[in-house]
Order: C-alpha cells, then sequence, then structure tokens
C-alpha cells in the first residue's frame, strides 16, 4: 500500500515536470512555428547551471532561481542567431534546432566531461505520508511546478500580453496590423519557454543523474505529448503530458522503463492515428 | 484639396515573382474618403496589402504624411495610425468580443471607445467572436481597427456576405466615424451604394494602375459611369 | 549537372587505389557504405520531403538481420550463412521497417512533415533501447564476429578480407544504386515525387495515391539503408545497437545537410568527406572535433542549406545565373 502511495507521488511529480516541459514547447510551437530540438538541451542547461552555481558556493535556493536565467540568455542568443535566421524555411528550424542541440551538448561535453554528475538536495527532511517519510524537496517540487504551470496559464489568460501571445498564435498577420511587434513576442516567447525548460532541469538536478545526454529523454515525451494533446490550447499540452506520463510511470513500475518507452510510443501512435490534431483538439469554427 | 495624407508614386507590387500592381499611384487626403473600383484580380486588395506592409513593393514609393512607410512590417505601419479592416473580417474567432477589441489597442483601459460606435458589440462582449453574425463580425473588425485610432482606415469590401439592411447600419456607423473623428478612408468595394453614402471621390483600377478618377457627384448624376469605366 | 559530377566523381575514385594509401583505400571502401546510407537519406529527404531524423533504424536492421543470417543465428535455420542470403534478407527486413513506419505515418491525414520528423526520432529512440536490452541481439555489446563477404553460395568459398576487392565491391554497389535511383527519378515517379515534396494539392489532381508514393519512396529509401547497413557490417565486422539508433541517424542527417540534400551525389559526397576529416582530425581536435561538426552542420543549415557539394554542383550549372530558391 505505501509502494504504491510512494509510486504515485513520484509519478505525480514525473508527470508534473512533463507538463513544464511540453508546455514550454507548445509555446514555442504554436506562436513561432518553430520545432525546438534543443529544448532537452535547455533542461539539462538548467540542471548543470544549477550545478554549476551551487559549486561556485551559491546557495540552493538562490541558485535554482538564477539557473534558469541563465538558460533564458543562452535561449535570447539561440533565437537571434540560430532562430531568426531560419524560420521561413519550417523543416530547416528543426535542423537547425537540432544542430543547436548538438552543439549545446558537446559544450557541455567540453565543460564537464562525458560522465555524469549529482547535486545533492538541500536538507529539508521527510514528511510522513500514507505512513511513510517521502523526502519533503519532492514536494517542494510539485509544489514549484504547479505554480509554474498555473503562473503561465494566468499570464496567458488574464495579461495583455497573454492576449497579444494568443492573437499571434491564432493569425500573426492580423496581429502583425493591429499593431502587435511579431519579431518581439518571438523572442520574448523563445526566452520564456527556455527558461520553462530551464527551470524544470534545475528543480529537478537533484533528483536525476546530471549527464549530457540525458535531455533527449525529455525531447521525445515532450513532443509526444503534444501530439496526443493538442495544439488547439493550452490545455492540450498539459493533458498530453498527464496522459503520457502517468501510462509511464504507471508501466514503469508494473514492468520496466523499456516496456514503458514501449507501451507508451505505441499508445501515442496509436491516440495520433485515430485522432490527428490530438485529443483535446476543438473542432474549428469557420467564421 | 485637403492635405495629402498618404501618397503612392509608381508601385510596382505582387506575389513571389508575379507582378499585381504595375506603377500605381494614387494621392489620399486627410480626413478624405476614396473609394477604389475595379473588377476582380485587378490589384485593389494587393494595393491595401501593401500598403499595410503585409506585401513588399517591389519599386516605387509610398509616403504617409511625408514619412516613407514602404518596406516597413505591418505592425510599425500600424503605429503610424493606420488601420486595417481586410476582406473576410479576420476576427480572432476564439477570443472574446472585448478581447477583440482591446487588441485594437493594447495600452485602452476598455472597449468604450468602440462600444459608442457599435453599441450592439457591448450586449456580446463576453461572446467568442466565431459565434457572431457577418454583420456583427464585420462591426467587430472596424470597431477593433477604431480603437487604434487610425488618422487613415483601410476597408477591403466590408458589404461582401452581408445581408443589405446591415450593410446600410455600417454605412451610415462609418459615416458617423469620419465626421467624428476626421480619419481618411479608402474603401474597397462593390457595392456602389455604400460608397455613394460615405466617400467623395472614386479611383478606377485597372491592370494595376489606376486609370481614371470621378467625384461622387459625377456618378451619381450618371449610375451608368461606373459600368463604362470599368469595361473600358 | 548531377549526371557529369557523378560520373566524374566515380572515375576519380575508380582510380583512386592507384595513387592512394592502403590505409585510404580501405576506409574508403567503409565510407562507401556509409555514403550509400547518405544516398538513401537524400532519396527520401531531397527528392520527396520527408525529414527522417531517426534514419538510423534502418542502417541498424540491415546490419543486424545480415550479422544473424550470415552468423548462423537464424532461428530454425542455423545452418544459413550464406553472404547472399545475408544481403536479401537485409534489404528485407529494412524495406519492411520502413514500411511498417510508413504505414504508421502516411495513414489517414499523415503526420505534418515536423511532426514525422520527431515520431522517426522517436522510433530510433527506441528501437536502440530495444537492442541494448535484447540478449539475443547481443545487448549492449551487439553481434561480433560478423564474416566478411564469402563469395560461395552458403558460407563456403572466397571469403573478401583484402581492402582492394573490398573497394571496388563497395563502390560498385554504390554507383550501381545511385545509378538506379537517379534513372527512377528521371522519370515519373520522380516527377512525382517532386510534386509530393513542392506541394501536395497539386498532385491530387495528377490522380496519384499521395500516400502510396509517399510509402513506396520510403520503403526503398529503407531498403537502400539497409543494403548499406549490411554492407557496412560485412566490413567492420561487428553491428552494435549504436547502429540502430539516435547517434548515427545524427551522423547521416549532418553528412546530407553538409554535402547536400538535392542530390545523391552530393549527399555521397558529403558522407565522405566528413568522415575523411573526421578520421584525419578527429584525434587531433579531440573533444572539439564533435563540437566543430556540430557547428559546421548548424552553419551549413543556416547559410547553406544547399549544403557545400550541391551549392558547387548549382554554380557549374549555370555561372552567374541566380537560382530561385
Amino acid at each position: 500500500m505505501e509502494r504504491l502511495a510512494i509510486s504515485l507521488l513520484d509519478g505525480t511529480n514525473a508527470v508534473l515536470v512533463l507538463m513544464l516541459v511540453s508546455l514550454g514547447l507548445a509555446i514555442i510551437f504554436g506562436l513561432m512555428k518553430v520545432i525546438n530540438m534543443a529544448h532537452g538541451e535547455f533542461i539539462m542547461l538548467g540542471a548543470y547551471g544549477l550545478m554549476a552555481l551551487t559549486q561556485a558556493g551559491l546557495p540552493f535556493w538562490p541558485a535554482l532561481a538564477l539557473a534558469p536565467l541563465i538558460v533564458v540568455a543562452i535561449g535570447l542568443v539561440a533565437e537571434e542567431l540560430v532562430i531568426r535566421r531560419t524560420y521561413t524555411r519550417l523543416l530547416d528550424t528543426i535542423l537547425a534546432t537540432w544542430g543547436l542541440s548538438l552543439v549545446l551538448r558537446q559544450a557541455i561535453i567540453l565543460l564537464y566531461g562525458p560522465g555524469s554528475h549529482a547535486v545533492a538536495a538541500p536538507d529539508l527532511g521527510t514528511v510522513a505520508l500514507f505512513g511513510s517519510p517521502y523526502p519533503a524537496y519532492r514536494l517542494v517540487v510539485m509544489g514549484l511546478s504547479l505554480a509554474i504551470i498555473a503562473g503561465t496559464v494566468a499570464v496567458f489568460f488574464r495579461t495583455r500580453f497573454g492576449l497579444a501571445a494568443r492573437a499571434v498564435i491564432a493569425n500573426r498577420d492580423m496581429a502583425a496590423c493591429l499593431g502587435i511587434d511579431t519579431r518581439r513576442l518571438d523572442r520574448f516567447t523563445f526566452a520564456f519557454g527556455a527558461g520553462l525548460a530551464g527551470l524544470a532541469g534545475a528543480v529537478m538536478a537533484p533528483l536525476i543523474s546530471i549527464d549530457p545526454a540525458a535531455g533527449l529523454g525529455w525531447l521525445v515525451p515532450g513532443f509526444l505529448a503534444i501530439l496526443v494533446g493538442g495544439l488547439g490550447s493550452l490545455a492540450g499540452p498539459l493533458a498530453g503530458a498527464a496522459g503520457i506520463g502517468g501510462l509511464d510511470s504507471f508501466t514503469s513500475t508494473l514492468a520496466s522503463p523499456i516496456a514503458a518507452q514501449l507501451v507508451v510510443f505505441v499508445v501515442a501512435i496509436a491516440v495520433i492515428r485515430l485522432r490527428p490534431d490530438g485529443l483535446l483538439a476543438r473542432r474549428r469554427r469557420e467564421a | 484639396m485637403p492635405e495629402p495624407a498618404l501618397i503612392i508614386r509608381d508601385l510596382v507590387a505582387g506575389y513571389g515573382d508575379g507582378i499585381v500592381l504595375d506603377g500605381l499611384s494614387l494621392t489620399v487626403g486627410e480626413g478624405e474618403a476614396l473609394a477604389l473600383l475595379g473588377r476582380n484580380g485587378v490589384g485593389k486588395t494587393t494595393l491595401l496589402k501593401t500598403i499595410m506592409g503585409l506585401i513588399r513593393p517591389k519599386s516605387g514609393e509610398i509616403r504617409f504624411r511625408d514619412r516613407r512607410i514602404d518596406g516597413h512590417p505591418p505592425f510599425e505601419i500600424a503605429r503610424t495610425k493606420i488601420g486595417y479592416v481586410p476582406q473576410g473580417r479576420e476576427v480572432f474567432g476564439e477570443l472574446t468580443v472585448e478581447e477583440n477589441l482591446l487588441l485594437g489597442d493594447l495600452k485602452a483601459a476598455d472597449a468604450a471607445l468602440a462600444y459608442e460606435y457599435f453599441p450592439a458589440l457591448a450586449a456580446k462582449r463576453r461572446d467568442p467572436a466565431g459565434r457572431l453574425s457577418g454583420g456583427q463580425q464585420q462591426q467587430l473588425a472596424i470597431g477593433r481597427a477604431l480603437m487604434g485610432r487610425p488618422a487613415l482606415l483601410l476597408l477591403d469590401e466590408p458589404s461582401e456576405g452581408i445581408q443589405p439592411s446591415i450593410v446600410a447600419d455600417i454605412a451610415l456607423i462609418l459615416g458617423r466615424i469620419v465626421r467624428d473623428t476626421g480619419l481618411a478612408l479608402i474603401l474597397v468595394e462593390q457595392n456602389i451604394a455604400m460608397v455613394l453614402a460615405l466617400c467623395t471621390r472614386a479611383a478606377f483600377i485597372d491592370h494595376g494602375r489606376v486609370v481614371g478618377e470621378e467625384t461622387a457627384g459625377a456618378i451619381k448624376a450618371d449610375p451608368d459611369l461606373v459600368e463604362t469605366r470599368l469595361t473600358l | 549537372m548531377t549526371n557529369r559530377v557523378a560520373l566524374a566523381a566515380l572515375v576519380v575514385f575508380a582510380l583512386l587505389p592507384l595513387v592512394g594509401s592502403a590505409g585510404l583505400t580501405a576506409d574508403l571502401a567503409i565510407y562507401f557504405a556509409y555514403a550509400l546510407f547518405a544516398v538513401s537519406l537524400a532519396f527520401v529527404w531531397g527528392q520527396a520531403g520527408l525529414l527522417s531524423l531517426g534514419h538510423g533504424v534502418f542502417f541498424g536492421v540491415g546490419a543486424y538481420a545480415m550479422s544473424i543470417l550470415t552468423l548462423g543465428m537464424t532461428p530454425g535455420l542455423t545452418n544459413v550463412h550464406s553472404t547472399w542470403l545475408g544481403l536479401v534478407g537485409a534489404v528485407a527486413a529494412s524495406a519492411l521497417a520502413a514500411g511498417l513506419t510508413g504505414l504508421l505515418c502516411f495513414a489517414g491525414k499523415g503526420l505534418a512533415g515536423a511532426f514525422f520528423g520527431v515520431v522517426t526520432l522517436a522510433i530510433a529512440f527506441i528501437a536502440e533501447r530495444l537492442a541494448t536490452s535484447s540478449t539475443w541481439l547481443g545487448g549492449l555489446n551487439g553481434l561480433m564476429n560478423v564474416p566478411p563477404i564469402t563469395l560461395g553460395l552458403n558460407g563456403e568459398g572466397r571469403a573478401i578480407f583484402d581492402a582492394l576487392p573490398l573497394y571496388y565491391i563497395s563502390l560498385g554497389i554504390l554507383a550501381a544504386v545511385m545509378a538506379g535511383l537517379s534513372w527512377l527519378l528521371a522519370g515519373r515517379f520522380g516527377a512525382l515525387l517532386a510534386a509530393i515534396r513542392d506541394n501536395e494539392l497539386r498532385i491530387w489532381s495528377l490522380g496519384a495515391d499521395v500516400r502510396r508514393i509517399k510509402l513506396q519512396a520510403y520503403m526503398l529509401s529503407g531498403a537502400v539503408a539497409g543494403l548499406a547497413g549490411a554492407l557496412f557490417v560485412t566490413q567492420f565486422g561487428f553491428a552494435s545497437p549504436s547502429l540502430i539508433g539516435f547517434s548515427l541517424s545524427l551522423d547521416v542527417l549532418i553528412w546530407v545537410a553538409i554535402g547536400g540534400r538535392d542530390s545523391l551525389i552530393a549527399a555521397a559526397l558529403g558522407a565522405i568527406m566528413v568522415r575523411l576529416l573526421e578520421s584525419r582530425l578527429a584525434d587531433l581536435m579531440g573533444p572539439v572535433w564533435p563540437l566543430a561538426l556540430g557547428l559546421m552542420f548548424m552553419g551549413s543549415v543556416i547559410f547553406f542549406p544547399r549544403g557545400l557539394f550541391g551549392s558547387m554542383i548549382a554554380a557549374l550549372e549555370r555561372p552567374g545565373r541566380r537560382q530561385d530558391s
């Protein structure tokens, strides 16, 4: 019984982080029509950033706040140098960001070597849940993830900035004709997506093995979540992440991680075949 | 003749490698309402899109209030107080009426300016724009452009697909707006009644150029004038 | 022009062993297998517009199939060691894999180009994990001691170890397949593929079944990639999960992007050039080499979308005339 509860909690943890990842990917794709193949590396850069900052002597929590900002800076540079030059050629942005992913990975290897590293979680003790001790830090991770997701949704639906973003997503040309600076919005959006990824990585850093190739393990599930959930709204990627993440945790615990990957993939493809626009795609009502 | 607001000289533009506007020249005065008449495909919509920056001209010049705007991106042109109501309205269907209007001026406290001229919209402010009728969407699109307090408004076939009584209502409201705000207007329209209600001058477009001009008075006096001009 | 360049390249490579070192000859013999792999990707990407991010799967399936068949591992047919059967099996297996992938992705509304790429990547990812965890396939180490090309009907007879004959066999296969694909592309099939790549709407009016053509192109590409994998493994001697997965998929993408996706010869030359550079520079530059390669890749996508050899061929085509994008 306890093991089930722990598994559920861990699973929820994984789902929430996957939601963060999918949200970032979906926002970048929805607004800029860019498939950011370097998203996994942005996550890893967040983790490495946290590691570097704590190694440099910064206490954990300030490092956690700062690490995503490092990734935001990298994202802004990438947007200017790479995305801006290719986003008229859709397929080439995939290649360009795929190349960026490789370059970032190799840069990390040059700085930190190909092996894996670890960062210690802050000692917050444990919380008694369902009769057994559960690490408090993991609860913090869940809480933070929820807060960020809620915050993102709020920004999108309650602010003028979010309104502008939703307009650009719906009809870029018309939004531009209303005076919205779509280029600046692109930069903001990409930086925001990178920041979300960096935050996910930084927050997860004490819980995972930090190595250069780990980012890819998030990219594929992140995209599958978007494909399954649909891109019509913010709810789509979140629902997709919940489904994919949940299925993955569940199968992983029941069988094995490799079986989980296979099952998740097969189910995802089946869903996409049956509903090519995703589960939550709204039927478009033509004006 | 009022102060020239928009001066277009020898404009050449088109899609891809094609040429649609072939050395078009036109002047619109401050506060003037000009109609663009012509058969389908002669370049009226292309002209509006080029003024708005959606199409980059291959050569020629567009000046608005003595500043060159050709080659600038649409958002900059919108910010020089040129508003655009495209063919087909292009309202944001998933956003509410109020959200659509606020997009016309993201800094505005509210959409009162638009509601003043289009009170019917106020009643539907929380409805998704996609659920409105054609006539209401047209009002929404105009109201949205109005929020930006334009000095020049570009209207592309506003009467298309709307029943005549609503068209008449919209024409009346537009007339009020023009009188109240003194904005200039370029109206692409097939509906001559609307043209006569709003405009003082009409330019005839053919093969990507202005081939003639008439005053509204002349057209009113001779209803066949438009037909003649268009078939030449 | 591409045909002339291809012919010229063939002549150069045919004569190269006369002046090159034995080491170079041996290296190139393997690089021709890589070049064949690059050709398979250029065929499906440059000609049909299908960006396959996980193309390594088909190379790997071919390599593993060849290994299984020539090592006598085939369940129920353990006395089969035939090179010939291995080649047939490799091509069939990889074509089948491509067919399954294609059915998955092209059926129904079909996956938009970008997401198709991500799905193929996911497949490569999973395939590599499966191969690594399969004890029958040798797990992480893979299958070793894969026999070289043996001319007899069932693994007896003359085995080809020497660099020079391997060189000409590889070159011969590469040239023959390229010629065959070029011939296909020059005909109706090529025109249909171009229509798909450029604008699918037009092709409905040509009365062609878009999905079926995509499937055919993808299976053909998979078959060629499998052949390349089989050819590779007979020289390399072992098949490992790295051949089926993500890093080789990325490698071939880099070769084709740098060489040129628009023509088969540009892609082939790209593969050979990058591998040659790598063998000479990787030791010198150490861990900086992959970074440099990544930068070259990005640079070519952003600034030279036609690729190095693609740009050169375009320049030769009409010197001074600007190509339309």
